[in-house]
């Protein structure tokens, strides 16, 4: 797949759109198999079906977690 | 007389670093021997007894600084004694007086702790500061500068809040979550270059670890040093982070958990990457990159 956008920038468009909404608590980069492709963690309890598949030529995966808090107890 | 003899049985049972300084001095010459072929690294022994067998070979225990480099410090013994198992015990075991990286430590007023990072020296004053987050040290921006940081380990003040990030709501994105306090000399006995750090730029696929006051030493692996990350702060909402380190766990223990926020991150060699805040507990954990820190926080090394 091509990839028409570094991805620093792709992250800054797709946060500017998703992060905070609808249970996106993260998006960022990671390698999979060789291939850089586009993580959001979601809330376990929210299924986005608007989230993209791929954006700019990277694949999007999704990926659910219980929740992203501070570790002070 | 061979490093075994020096630690032989006649000696042991005692604790060493009450013996004559001579014995350890020569101790620590042999590591720093040793170690001198490796990068530098943080480590601090300050004695080695023999105290019994384990599976019939000699067991001992190495007391060292919390925080210091083990594979470096147990490589170099094990190839001087050869064979033996070895078990390590945190210096405040048996320094009660001193804060050391690793501890719980807290605001006064907060009834939240979380992890102290390390030392590193105030760019203005040139002070020794202790480092941990905002969230930890100045009770989530409602700390006041003067206000009294506590040791949690004898619920003892150990210094006085200098210095932090406010953290900012949305639409703002954080690039730290940062605050430093002072040392008394009472909870600093040490010599500042033995606990000095040396800080590298976190990469993507580096290796590190984080030796947290709740989940104690986990290694991991960074995957992203861009991450956008969305954390629940409780009564600050949910705040945003940019340029966030993301880290994931090695094994299937989580890297962090509740407690461990504040706890320096470090390569596989010990040079400093981050700053720990967050994660989930289970599969991620975030930190903010050392750069960052030291750029908005106002320290040096």
């Amino acid at each position: 797949m091509k990839k028409n956008m570094n991805i620093e920038q792709v992250l800054d468009e797709l946060s500017d759109i998703w992060l905070g909404r609808d249970g996106v608590m993260g998006v960022f980069e990671e390698q999979r198999h060789g291939e850089t492709v586009i993580l959001f963690l979601l809330k376990n309890s929210i299924s986005n079906k608007e989230i993209p598949t791929e954006y700019k030529g990277y694949k999007i995966i999704k990926e659910n977690t219980p929740e992203i808090k501070r570790h002070s107890e | 007389m061979s490093y075994y003899d020096l630690i032989s049985e006649n000696i042991a049972r005692q604790h060493i670093w009450t013996k004559p300084k001579t014995a350890v001095e020569e101790l620590n010459e042999m590591i720093a021997s040793i170690a001198g072929t490796l990068p530098r690294t943080r480590y601090k022994l300050h004695g080695i007894a023999h105290v019994g067998t384990y599976n019939y070979k000699p067991l001992f225990e190495l007391y060292c600084n919390h925080g210091s480099d083990l594979d470096a410090i147990r490589y170099a013994l094990k190839s001087h004694l050869g064979y033996g198992h070895y078990r390590y015990v945190h210096a405040h075991a048996f320094h009660s007086q001193g804060l050391y990286a690793g501890q719980f430590v807290a605001n006064a007023r907060s009834k939240y702790m979380g992890t102290m990072g390390g030392y590193v020296l105030d760019s203005y004053t040139n002070n020794i500061l202790a480092i941990s987050n905002n969230h930890v040290l100045a009770d989530s921006n409602n700390g006041v500068v003067g206000d009294a940081l506590i040791d949690k380990k004898d619920n003892t003040r150990f210094g006085t809040l200098v210095r932090y990030n406010e953290l900012l709501k949305p639409p703002y994105r954080n690039l730290v979550d940062a605050a430093a306090g002072t040392v008394f000399t009472s909870h600093f006995p040490f010599n500042y270059n033995d606990v000095k750090l040396f800080p590298v730029l976190p990469k993507v696929g580096m290796r590190v670890y984080k030796d947290g006051a709740a989940s104690g030493k986990t290694w991991g692996r960074i995957i992203s040093v861009s991450g956008k990350i969305s954390a629940n702060y409780d009564e600050l909402g949910h705040l945003n982070f940019t340029e966030t380190v993301v880290i994931r766990p090695e094994g299937s223990k989580p890297f962090s958990i509740k407690g461990d926020s504040g706890s320096f991150i470090f390569n596989e060699h010990g040079y400093l990457v981050g700053l720990l805040f967050g994660g989930d507990s289970k599969n991620i954990s975030f930190a903010n990159s050392i750069n960052n820190v030291i750029n908005n926080v106002g320290i040096r090394f």
